[in-house]
């Protein structure tokens, strides 16, 4: 990084000659902790409960992607600084995500059974989706209806609360994968369900 | 119907006529017909004398088209066959038979046959079946068929899967007790009646388990007759007790909902047209109703039509509609009064809604909204045909702010709704004028709306109280030119001016999101210029200070309407010219907010004798975030900073130190501070 940034001043002339757009790249690693932080507090991660696995480094996410540039001919830039691009930080420490994350870990508990039973489970944008109808007795089904409504409407906001928090709203569907990856890995018990990427639901 | 008793009795005729045969025996390996096949089929009939036969009719295994399925060890025996030259009949014969669904393995039987006529009466009285009991009497001749049935509490988990598996349900029990007839010709029934259906604690599930029913009770009757292909069928039937879910799940009350209804089925198409429903509920009310549903690959709701009379709003509302409407702002309310009206659906969605109102009352169980005495007509229509609307409320409420009586007259044509004329809303003891208001929906876009209002004067106490804010002077007034609600967020664009203290305090780009969500969030810049500080001070019972104010606070946050972050800047303008003096009071005051030691500092020192102060500048500054404010004052000071910078004589200055204030702590001494204030001079 520190690197990078030498560089950057030392070729800013060049910059503003060249015209580079520099993207801000999701900050996979960055999302991982920060997805982690809050899905402990809203499914209680209890003391003495194995720590959280280490995120992967998802190479993909920065490596993978071309570098928009807004002039032909940078790419001559390209063997002194790598593709232009800063890895920002995820910050999920302001008032509204911790409302929201309180009110998602102030449900929960009444969500557990659901999940348990395999009626409900995680889908890929993040929300909750129903799995199994027949495993919730039919006196049940309003109550679900209206936790699925209230969570739904929190994790939705969730998302897009981390990703304004963050000066990219243009974020939202990777915090939402990310949400997802670390909550199958980390929150999930064995036998919970979710939806892979291809639609197909998966038991933990 | 052809029967295969037909083969087994024409043998039976002709046995009488054999000239002195005491008995007959046959035995065949196998005998089939179209869907059904017997195996080992004997049959002996001994003749002592001339009219009294003895038969006895053995099958070993009997396979007969679901749901009848394999019947094995089939034995008829009957002891005084009467055998005429027009007729074979036996009046008392034993059957029995082995078969999963049958309870008990034997049942008395009746028969006769005519053979000239070809007419076959079969009786069978009290076969034990799933728990129940069967009785059924089919009578049959070259021509037609007719069936009388009975059956009695039989008990639905125990019938042959077939059944459940033609309804397409993966669970089907309860109990049911049905009698009625069935006539028809060839193996095809023409006409059928239920006289009596009673099912109980009936309980079904499809195999996505969306449509099910639990502990359901249904009475009435039912017929039908066939016409080609179609049949056109008439029905009253009584439903309650128990939950019933078609996608959306209903507890149903124990007052029977009444339905008579008389509906077109077609099997071509596999539509059920039900052309004529009417419905009842004492509780509730009644009204009349049209639908047409699909079956088969695409079933669905095709059209629906309601017309309801004046029917009680909180048992409408709180038995039918509150389950459809989980997820939305109406999910969770209060409800009274009436309403009447006609709703029409036609192709998976809502084409039209026409309804009355008359005394409604909503309240939110969470206290956002309300209304009170509720009255008009709402008319829409999906196409473009316009439609007006007006309504008419009595009181209500947005959270705590008090709303009163106004009227609504709006013009809807689609998915878009505008004012008639412009609507005059009280707000506490003012006034939001409303004009240019108009509604969009579009199928892809969410629900967006925007309006210009005017503001007129809403006394900054009312205010104030109704958000348990502490008590404020003043007025709360403006133009606000646009109010613009998309996604959830509510936007102000224009400028809310509060005129209050002798100032102006103006708030700009406030934002709210999530109105009625979770964790509401408001956004907001708030500028206050010269502000009279004695009228301040005075009001909040702070002790008196002299002087004028101005200042701001930039990127103010609420949560749940409470401040969570601000950048916050007040002090005595530049050129304030107004005479600047402090009382000992509000003195010891800033110092106990400061939470320093400088008011005990004070009382106890010779300035004691002074009643009030001289200063030249007072100011404080608080940048709010993550519970902490960042406190400076209107000048640097050794350590810390000017609150009170001192100017003439007697002259005191305050200076505070503590840089990083908790706010939570902060906020219990302003309103410690103020509370404990004597009473207002």
């Amino acid at each position: 990084m520190t690197r990078t940034r030498w560089l950057t001043t030392l070729l800013s002339p060049l910059y503003l000659i060249a015209c580079v757009t520099i993207n801000v790249y999701f900050p996979a690693a960055a999302a991982d902790k920060a997805a982690d932080r809050i899905l402990d507090e809203v499914y209680g991660k209890l003391p003495g409960t194995p720590a959280t696995k280490p995120a992967a480094p998802d190479k993909s996410s920065d490596a993978g992607r071309p570098v928009p540039l807004a002039a032909v001919g940078i790419q001559v830039l390209d063997w002194l600084i790598s593709p232009a691009h800063a890895e920002a930080d995820i910050s999920i420490d302001t008032p509204a995500i911790r409302a929201i994350t309180a009110s998602l870990a102030a449900r929960k508990p009444r969500l557990q059974p659901f999940y348990a039973s395999g009626a409900i489970g995680m889908s890929g944008n993040g929300t909750l989706a129903v799995h199994d109808l027949n495993a919730v007795p039919l006196k049940d089904r309003n109550t679900l209806k209206q936790l699925m409504a209230d969570d739904n409407k929190d994790w939705n906001a969730l998302y897009h609360e981390v990703a304004v928090a963050n000066g990219h709203p243009e974020w939202e569907g990777d915090i939402r994968s990310t949400f997802v990856r670390r909550w199958v890995a980390n929150d999930a018990t064995s036998g919970w369900w979710y939806q892979s990427g291809g639609g197909q639901w998966r038991q933990k | 119907m052809r029967l295969p008793y037909g083969l087994l009795l024409g043998t039976l005729l002709i046995a009488p006529r054999l000239p002195a045969v005491e008995g007959i025996g046959l035995h065949l390996e196998s005998l089939a017909g179209a869907g059904w096949q017997a195996h080992n089929v004997s049959l002996q009939l001994d003749m002592p004398d001339i009219s009294g036969a003895r038969l006895q009719i053995n099958i070993a295994r009997l396979d007969l088209p679901e749901p009848l399925g394999t019947i094995k060890n089939l034995q008829l025996e009957c002891a005084a066959l009467q055998l005429h030259d027009d007729e074979v009949k036996c009046a008392q014969a034993q059957l029995q038979l082995a078969s999963s669904w049958l309870d008990r393995d034997h049942s008395s039987v009746a028969f006769s046959y005519r053979p000239a006529e070809r007419a076959l009466t079969l009786t069978v009285r009290d076969a034990r079946l799933s728990a129940g009991s069967v009785s059924f009497t089919v009578h049959s001749d070259a021509i037609a068929w007719h069936l009388d049935y009975a059956l009695t509490d039989i008990d639905l988990a125990r019938l042959p899967p077939y059944f459940r598996q033609q309804a397409g349900l993966t669970s089907l029990t309860g109990r049911a007790t049905l009698r009625g007839s069935f006539d028809g010709t060839e193996s095809r029934p023409d006409a059928f009646k239920f006289d009596v259906i009673k099912l109980q604690a009936l309980a079904f599930a499809t195999p996505d388990g969306t449509n099910a029913g639990e502990a359901l009770d249904v009475q009435g009757t039912a017929s039908g007759q066939r016409h080609g292909t179609d049949w056109q069928v008439q029905s009253k039937l009584g439903l309650h007790d128990g939950t019933l879910c078609i996608k959306t799940c209903w507890e149903l009350p124990a007052d029977p909902l009444l339905m008579d209804a008389k509906a077109d089925w077609s099997e071509k198409a596999q539509r059920l047209d039900v052309t004529r429903l009417h419905f009842s509920q004492s509780s509730l009310g009644q009204g009349d109703a049209t639908l047409q549903l699909l079956f088969g690959k695409a079933s669905s709701l095709r059209a629906l039509s309601v017309h309801l009379e004046p029917t009680r709003w909180e048992r409408l509302y709180g038995t039918y509609l509150q389950p459809l409407l989980i997820g939305t702002a109406l999910e969770a309310m209060d409800v009274q009064g009436s309403i009447a009206g006609d709703i029409d659906y036609r192709a998976a969605a809502p084409s039209s809604a026409r309804l009355q109102l008359k005394a409604v009352g909503l309240e939110d169980h969470v206290g956002r909204f309300g209304l009170k005495g509720l009255a008009g007509t709402i008319a829409w229509r999906s196409d473009t045909v316009v439609q007006r609307s007006e309504l008419h409320w009595e009181s209500g409420h947005i959270y705590k702010l008090a709303l009163g009586a106004a009227t609504v007259q709006a013009q809807s044509q689609g998915e878009s709704l505008r004012l008639l004329q412009a609507v005059h809303l009280p707000i506490l003891d003012g006034q939001l004028e409303i004009e240019h208001f108009a509604l969009q929906r579009g199928s892809d876009q969410p629900l967006s709306w925007q309006f210009d209002g005017l503001l007129k004067p809403i006394s900054m106490q009312a205010f104030s109280t109704a958000l348990d804010w502490p008590e404020m002077q003043g007025k709360l007034s403006g133009m606000i030119p646009d109010v613009h609600y998309a996604d959830g967020e509510l936007r102000i664009g224009g400028m809310l001016l509060i005129r209050a203290f002798d100032g102006a305090i103006t708030v700009r780009d406030l934002r709210v999101m999530r109105l009625f969500g979770v964790a509401p969030s408001l956004q907001a810049d708030i500028k206050l210029d010269n502000l009279d500080l004695d009228a301040l001070t005075r009001a909040f019972s702070f002790g008196s200070i002299q002087g004028r104010f101005s200042g701001q606070v930039d990127n103010l946050q609420l949560i749940n309407w409470r401040p969570v972050a601000f950048v916050a800047r007040f002090a005595t303008p530049a050129d304030d010219r107004s005479r600047h003096r402090i009382s000992q009071r509000a003195v010891e005051n800033i110092s106990q907010i400061g939470g320093g030691g400088i008011g005990g500092a004070l009382s106890r020192s010779f300035l004691r004798v002074f009643d009030e102060f001289s200063y030249d500048r007072i100011g404080i500054s608080c940048t709010l975030s993550n519970g902490v404010c960042t406190m400076d004052g209107v000048a640097p000071a050794q350590q810390g900073y000017y609150l009170v910078k001192g100017g003439g004589l007697p002259r005191i200055d305050i200076i505070g130190y503590a840089h990083r204030v908790d706010w939570d702590t902060l906020l219990t001494r302003i309103t410690g501070v103020i509370t404990s204030a004597p009473v207002k001079q």
